[in-house]
């Protein structure tokens, strides 16, 4: 099979180019599945954790063929086809794939790659910030995704644009797959993204013993006070959040699972403490 | 007898991130506010920490106690400033949770039958 496509960015188009990826290799007899990516010629490295989600087949394997040799480069240093060529930028933020219970090897990642070393321009409040952010994300992906397959991690950071992009990607049921079931009723997949990351929504109940619903509530909070993006792919749905302005719509081809993508503004000085303060003898 | 109960010692590293931590945690503490002693639970060497974490470690505690029983036997030990207004926020939405979850439910659905 060949991509059919000559960028893939981190937005609406890039996240269906790559469910389209994942349809094709699916409808591929089992075996050595060849992708040709002769044609592509500009990927975000963010990109290679959806990227990941959607080539893991069972029964196949996959072999990416005529690869751009700027691609292949970054893909060296990432390690997300080996890692031959040293990072002299210090701008990758490593792929890596976890197992649904692999808190303390996330744990580990989050640590190399997010302190000081790759960041040195972030502010100890945003770096902090960004940290619980993606903790959480992680988190919600364990407790909701329902994947077999693991969870897919990968970064960039782009020093002249003071950006930095984390991208976490999952092959579970989907964001609107645990709402339905969590709701009862059917609805479009950017609405089911919305409901999860408006407000203080969770699809745990009372049964379950444990509250939730926080978690994305802080992320969207602390994105939009950073002036940053969050992007969701998610089945047919996609969803944006850029500053405080929400987009969503259909996706044009369904995403295995769901992706999210964090894109902070490095250089934001802001002092980053959650809002308020808390004497300790009223908390409970 | 005080149960003094470490983040650091249970969870093992300075990352309370995980729902499995904190259900570790929570298991603690419930057993002693079962006993009805009272627990200092310190957060000294904590460097990350998320609502995951703290739902279920104290969150889940208002599913089996009242208020008071916490409120009454839990003391938090250095806690940094953040950490605090986080579990604030964990404690408010876990009594919200526990005290009306069928509004709550019915809350959620409407928004989607408008």
């Amino acid at each position: 099979m060949r991509i059919n496509v000559s960028r893939i960015e981190t937005d609406e188009s890039g996240f269906a180019a790559i469910a389209r990826i994942h349809t094709a290799i699916e409808q591929e007899l089992p075996g050595e599945v060849i992708v040709d990516c002769g044609g592509l010629q500009w990927i975000d490295a963010n990109m290679c954790a959806p990227l990941a989600a959607a080539i893991v087949a069972p029964r196949r394997t996959i072999r990416l063929a005529k690869l751009n040799p700027a691609i292949e480069k970054v893909w060296r240093k990432n390690g997300f086809l080996d890692s031959s060529l040293e990072d002299t930028h210090g701008t990758t933020i490593r792929y890596q794939q976890f197992d649904v219970s692999g808190g303390p090897e996330f744990a580990a990642y989050v640590e190399r790659n997010f302190r000081g070393k790759g960041l040195p321009i972030m502010s100890g409040g945003l770096l902090r910030e960004f940290r619980r952010s993606i903790f959480e994300l992680f988190e919600n992906a364990v407790a909701h995704s329902n994947t077999q397959f693991g969870i897919f991690a990968c970064g960039q950071l782009f020093p002249s644009k003071h950006l930095l992009h984390f991208c976490l990607a999952d092959r579970g049921i989907g964001i609107s797959g645990s709402v339905r079931r969590y709701l009862r009723q059917a609805m479009h997949a950017h609405d089911a993204i919305d409901w999860a990351m408006s407000g203080m929504n969770t699809t745990r109940r009372v049964a379950d013993g444990v509250p939730g619903g926080l978690g994305l509530k802080i992320i969207r909070d602390f994105v939009s006070e950073n002036g940053g993006a969050i992007r969701v792919a998610s089945e047919n749905g996609y969803w944006r959040l850029r500053g405080r302005e929400v987009e969503k719509g259909p996706l044009p081809a369904g995403f295995p699972g769901t992706v999210v993508d964090i894109e902070i503004n490095t250089a934001d000085s802001k002092m980053y403490q959650l809002a308020g303060e808390v004497d300790p003898a009223t908390i409970f | 007898m005080t149960v003094n109960i470490r983040l650091l010692d249970v969870i093992g590293s300075p990352h309370a991130v995980s729902s499995a931590d904190g259900s570790s945690v929570h298991d603690q503490i419930a057993e002693a506010l079962r006993r009805d002693e009272p627990v200092d639970l310190s957060f000294a060497g904590i460097e990350d920490i998320t609502s995951a974490f703290l739902n279920a470690a104290i969150g889940q505690l208002y599913g089996e106690f009242n208020d008071e029983v916490i409120r009454k036997n839990v003391r938090l030990i250095d806690a940094e400033g953040d950490q605090l207004v986080l579990l604030k926020r964990v404690v408010d939405r876990a009594k919200d949770f526990f005290s009306n979850p069928d509004a709550y439910d019915a809350a959620l659905s409407g928004a989607f039958n408008e």
